[in-house]
């Protein structure tokens, strides 16, 4: 295995990545669902 | 072109050059040149956009909705949740490790040579399509507005390797924002254009049914059929893998958004994208559908491809031509007079006359289908061009032909701008991993900043110059752009489940991962170069990932771990 330190790294980024920006991101991926629902109504309505 | 048109597309094109150049003059550091480390979230998020947004996508993407509707922008639901995962880990790992390349990344986690093999794929598959960044657009233009694709190709390709060369990736991003406030004003006025002349005829909401009773409105397809092209479940699936991949293993758009100030800038300039890159291209293909509709008003030409083939055709046999041409134009009548009949209907609110009037519509529709198709043919046969692929040419028909003069000049530069966008974030990518991960890495070692910083300039002129050449020569192949994809297709998904392996599995160390990435890029080429499956090529990047993740684990668990 590589150097302890470098996976240590790895593995504390992969802890904190969502500190402080979960709100953010539930925001986008939201934003998603709500395009993917106005597709959908407009594909209902005018297909 | 009328001599305003000129004059704007020039002073708009030149001023960006100009000001890229003028506004990194005084770069002197290497982090600056390679990376250009100072850039807010708000440049960061138009550089990336800017770097995807290639001259294809508004001309190509408005004939594909002109074609076959909405469908699409289904590809792209994958890549909000792609960003956000990029965001998440990918980010503060680059800058933690305060990476120039990528590919740096491999080598810290697993080693130099597992480091060497991203880099050469990448070196291997963006030197390919720059040059076609290149050639899409010159030969579309060249071939509607007359100019020397030679001339083309050079002016285009030198105007991007001034700034590039002078200002490096500072100079990118710089020029990225005024390349975007540029694409979007154009594109938002030909919008409110077409949406202008449409509303001549019938209301909005009349004309959006005109395009649904069509079938032009239908952008979500909620089946789970493997055989279509674009679904919903296809787009959230293989979008998210393909974005995972461009965005967060690809130096060309990972260069963009480590070019800020900070974690919080990138981050934020990536979910910018989030937020608007589906919306965005939502509107052009809705642009793409309204001007559907348009030539559904007024009488779209036999084709939208050189008007120098309709010529042709007409001159080689006179009297067919003009056979298929009435059939067409009786045909076209009629549906002009369903159209009318339909919207009346909708007017008169009655639902069953509305339905009834829409069946007429769609039958008149396709009778124009087949008497148009008809007159296509004749055409594409006199001429010898069947390969050529009318949906390029449909939207900058409608631009020379619909809008008025001065705007032209601002919409060619929209395409130009966007050619240059993205080829200026290839060349300077290209330079960046010729220069960290080959030049310092292998061979000149431990010399100062500005010796790195010129042999990054050369480095950035001689990709400029290979592009250049390749897209003049590049219609010596046959399909060259298809060629372009599946070459992208057969290696990103090996990369990928590199990088993948890297985050998330800490098990898995240098040696399985190596071994992995042959034996997964061996098969993905085994399976392309036989007949043992019949996929589509954009399966590849999955299958490369998934292989490489599982063989990498399975060869971890073998070796036990204290083995590297």
């Amino acid at each position: 295995m590589k150097s302890d330190p470098e996976i240590e790294i790895v593995k504390s980024v992969r802890k904190e990545c969502f500190k402080g920006w979960t709100g953010l991101y539930l925001i986008v991926a939201g934003a998603l669902v709500a395009q993917i629902a106005f597709f959908v109504w407009l594909t209902k309505t005018f297909d | 072109m009328n001599p305003i048109d000129i004059a704007i597309l020039g002073v708009t094109l030149v001023a960006i050059v100009f000001f890229g150049v003028w506004k990194t003059r005084n770069d002197r550091k290497l982090d600056e040149f390679l990376k250009g480390s100072s850039n807010n979230w708000g440049t960061i998020g138009l550089s990336v956009m800017a770097t995807q947004a290639s001259a294809i996508t508004f001309l190509s993407t408005p004939g594909l909705a002109y074609d076959s509707g909405m469908a699409f922008v289904q590809n792209y639901f994958g890549m909000p949740l792609a960003l956000i995962l990029i965001a998440a880990v990918f980010v503060p790992m680059y800058y933690k490790l305060e990476l120039c390349s990528v590919y740096e990344f491999l080598e810290h986690r697993f080693d130099s040579k597992t480091r060497t093999l991203g880099s050469t794929i990448f070196l291997i598959q963006r030197g390919f399509s720059a040059g076609i960044t290149i050639y899409a657009p010159s030969i579309i233009l060249t071939s509607v507005l007359g100019w020397d694709m030679n001339t083309t190709v050079i002016g285009v390709g030198l105007a991007v390797i001034i700034y590039t060369v002078t200002g490096g990736s500072h100079a990118v991003s710089v020029t990225h924002k005024y390349q975007m406030t540029v694409i979007l004003t154009g594109m938002a006025i030909a919008f409110g254009i077409v949406v202008y002349k449409i509303m001549g005829h019938a209301g909005f909401r009349e004309n959006l049914s005109i395009a649904g009773a069509l079938g032009h409105l239908n952008v979500v397809d909620l089946s789970f059929d493997l055989n279509k092209r674009y679904t919903i479940w296809s787009g959230l699936l293989g979008g998210f893998f393909l974005s995972l991949s461009y965005f967060g293993t690809d130096q060309s758009q990972a260069q963009r958004y480590m070019s800020g100030q900070s974690v919080r800038e990138s981050r934020l300039g990536l979910m910018f994208n989030a937020l608007l890159k589906v919306p965005m291209q939502f509107l052009i293909l809705l642009l793409g559908v309204l001007v559907f509709v348009f030539y559904q008003w007024e009488r779209p030409p036999a084709t939208f491809l050189p008007e120098s083939m309709t010529e042709i055709a007409e001159s080689v046999d006179a009297n067919t031509y003009r056979e298929y041409e009435l059939r067409f134009e009786n045909r076209f009548q009629e549906q002009r007079n369903a159209i009318e009949g339909y919207v009346g209907a909708l007017r008169n609110g009655e639902p069953g006359e509305a339905e009834s009037s829409k069946m007429e519509l769609q039958n008149a529709s396709l009778a124009v289908k087949y008497a148009r198709s008809q007159l296509k043919g004749h055409i594409a046969r006199t001429t010898g061009q069947e390969s050529m692929k009318e949906t390029d040419y449909v939207f900058i028909h409608f631009v020379l032909n619909e809008l008025p003069i001065g705007l032209i000049g601002l919409l060619i530069a929209v395409i130009l701008s966007a050619a240059m966008s993205s080829t200026a974030s290839e060349l300077s990518a290209l330079a960046t991993i010729t220069t960290v991960d080959f030049y310092q890495h292998h061979f000149v070692k431990g010399r100062g900043e500005r010796h790195y910083i010129k042999a990054s300039r050369i480095f950035t002129a001689m990709w400029g110059g290979l592009a250049i050449l390749f897209a003049l020569f590049a219609s010596m192949v046959e399909s060259l752009i298809e060629a372009v994809n599946i070459v992208g297709s057969l290696f990103y998904g090996t990369v990928l489940g590199l990088f993948l392996a890297a985050f998330f599995i800490s098990r898995i160390g240098a040696h399985a991962a190596f071994i992995a990435a042959i034996i997964a890029q061996f098969c993905v080429l085994l399976l392309y170069f036989t007949d043992l499956a019949q996929i589509g090529y954009l399966w590849y990047n999955l299958i490369a990932c998934l292989l490489v993740i599982v063989i990498s684990y399975s060869i971890q668990l073998v070796i036990g771990k204290k083995e590297v």
